[in-house]
């Protein structure tokens, strides 16, 4: 009768199976399949040679300005949480989840606007005396006006995850760290990091490989010269030169440098 | 003599405590004045986006071109958000994306709540396989599927319609982890004693474990909203017809369209940041709660 039960609860289940089978795990194994034809359609592997003659320090550059803006994110986001589980701050917490609402074109627009060569930061620090405005340096089009615009984009999903990580360790843990005259630095570092290990390692890996699979924030930061995000290339090899072959190829490289960093997550996850 | 003795000592108490206590109490402010100084920065950094879309719509067309740019505008042009409006069919836009969003946010729910129970309570062949399969499409780069996606959808003769454009986004497979986080969650007492009272498991799903669950399906209903809402690249990619066009696709073809317009483009995106505002203001609480209650555990 359970049995039963099972396998009829089995079938409810299957809308959703199959939805993510079709419209995502199907189109995958077509990428994947596809990254080993040429464009007659043989087997090969000249996609592959294709991709690690041309776009190695790409693919160097992507792990690197992902990896660069985790660390801001985490960096701030953990001390921010910190700060916000201990002592409550809900205008704070709100004006930190406004990059949820904001859209995609109006970040790139805003992004180019703060961070130009005769932009409001620029004009800004000009005003100290720190640099010249006749020679300005440009953060925009650079690998750190990236960085920055990715992880101002996931600082709101950050300090959600984050700060609901940080909410399920219990009052108590805290009112005793307090007692012994831990500050809120200590209480953070000592106490809320440490009992939210595998849920900041689980937020952690949804952020890098969504920030490896970023495209319109480079776009739209990222200058046209010298190494692109993995992303941009694929978009670049399909619309301009019609390459699907080497775009598939760079597609599965990508969501393997992805599934590297996830291993640690799906051996969490299938854990229980 | 005793008690001027006493009054001496008190004195020098006195005087030791304060000579003891300012330093660390200036220490104290410091540390705070250097907090609220970060927290401020910080927020600034995170507000400038939105107080630029939000000044830029009331600028005039020179005025947002301008470099470097101004922080409030010389002029406040309310009439950008009329000429917004009609230059492009916005009602149109916002019906059918208030459309899309709902539809998507009702079956993610229910697609998510099945699923992630399933996930959680049932025993099938080849359930940790399939999840595993499940967890693997979320490191699944959108772009790499994008095309094969495409071509599912134009076969099933999708193209053009909101089935294209509402289907694909009713499995949420992030939904489905946090839901099922949460059920694992619940003690196994509570189930086996409504198993003993003759609940089913769907009665103990709808009795029990959904109304248990409201935030974090309140999470998954805001994630899937905002993700519909805000989706750019699909609807551009399935869509032709300026009739089934999203919001977002909306703002592109406004810029391209009207030219440059940078202020009449903020404006339109400033009335298309509102309803989600509001909702997520609405729903914080629950929202946040929802996420902290499945805690995103491993």
């Amino acid at each position: 009768m359970r049995r039963l039960e099972n396998a009829f609860w089995f079938t409810f289940a299957v809308p959703t199976v199959g939805i993510v089978l079709v419209l995502f795990f199907a189109p995958f194994l077509y990428s994947a399949f596809g990254s080993f034809q040429s464009k007659s359609g043989q087997l090969t592997l000249d996609n592959y040679a294709l991709v690690a003659r041309l776009y190695t320090k790409d693919v160097l550059y992507t792990v690197g300005i992902a990896a660069f803006s985790l660390a801001i994110v985490l960096f701030i986001g953990i001390l921010l949480c910190g700060y916000l589980r201990v002592y409550g701050n809900k205008l704070v917490e709100f004006l930190f989840k406004i990059p949820l609402f904001v859209p995609f074109v109006v970040v790139g627009h805003a992004m180019r606007v703060f961070l130009a060569p005769h932009g409001i930061l620029n004009s800004m620090v000009a005003q100290i005396g720190l640099i010249n405005l006749d020679n300005p340096p440009s953060l925009a089009y650079s690998w750190l006006g990236i960085s920055l615009a990715l992880a101002w984009k996931n600082m709101a999903m950050a300090v959600l995850l984050i700060l609901g990580a940080f909410r399920s360790v219990h009052e108590t843990y805290l009112e005793a760290a307090r007692n012994f005259g831990a500050g809120a630095i200590r209480q953070t570092l000592d106490v809320l990091l440490p009992m939210s290990a595998s849920s900041l390692a689980v937020a952690s890996v949804l952020m890098f490989t969504s920030m490896l699979a970023s495209f319109s924030i480079p776009l739209m930061i990222g200058g046209g010269k010298g190494a692109q995000m993995t992303m941009i290339d694929v978009y670049y090899r399909i619309t301009y030169q019609g390459d699907y072959g080497a775009a598939n190829a760079l597609g599965v490289v990508s969501y393997l440098l992805a599934s590297g960093a996830a291993i640690y997550y799906l051996r969490t996850v299938t854990r229980k | 003599m005793t008690s001027q003795r006493y009054r001496s000592l008190a004195k020098g108490e006195r005087a030791r405590k304060r000579k003891g206590t300012w330093q660390p109490r200036l220490l104290r402010w410091a540390g705070m004045a250097l907090i609220y100084a970060l927290l401020t920065l910080g927020a600034l950094t995170m507000v400038f986006p939105f107080y630029w879309m939000v000044t830029t719509a009331f600028k005039s067309i020179q005025e947002a071109l301008m470099f470097p740019p101004t922080l409030v505008p010389t002029e406040w042009l309310w009439s950008n958000f009329r000429e917004a409006w009609e230059a492009a069919p916005f009602p149109r836009y916002f019906a059918n994306t208030t459309f899309m969003a709902s539809a998507s946010t009702l079956g993610t729910i229910i697609t998510t709540v099945l699923a992630a129970y399933a996930f959680a309570r049932m025993r099938f062949f080849g359930k940790t396989v399939l999840f595993i399969l499940f967890m693997a499409t979320m490191m699944m780069p959108f772009e790499v599927i994008l095309i094969p996606n495409f071509l599912i959808i134009k076969t099933l003769k999708w193209y053009n319609t909101f089935l294209a454009l509402i289907v694909p986004w009713t499995a949420s497979v992030f939904g489905i982890f946090l839901l099922r986080q949460f059920y694992l969650s619940l003690p196994k007492e509570l189930f086996d004693a409504a198993v003993i009272d003759g609940c089913s498991h769907f009665r103990f799903l709808w009795n029990v474990a959904v109304p248990l669950s409201v935030p974090a399906l309140i999470t998954v209903g805001i994630f899937s909203f905002l993700g519909s809402w805000n989706s750019l690249l699909w609807p551009l990619i399935v869509t032709s017809n300026p009739e089934m066009r999203p919001i977002q696709v909306g703002l592109t073809a406004f810029q391209s369209e009207a030219g440059s317009y940078y202020n009449r483009m903020m404006a339109a995106a400033t009335l298309a940041v509102l309803p989600i505002v509001a909702m997520f203001l609405v729903a914080q609480k629950q929202f946040v709660e929802g996420i902290a209650r499945t805690g995103l555990k491993g």
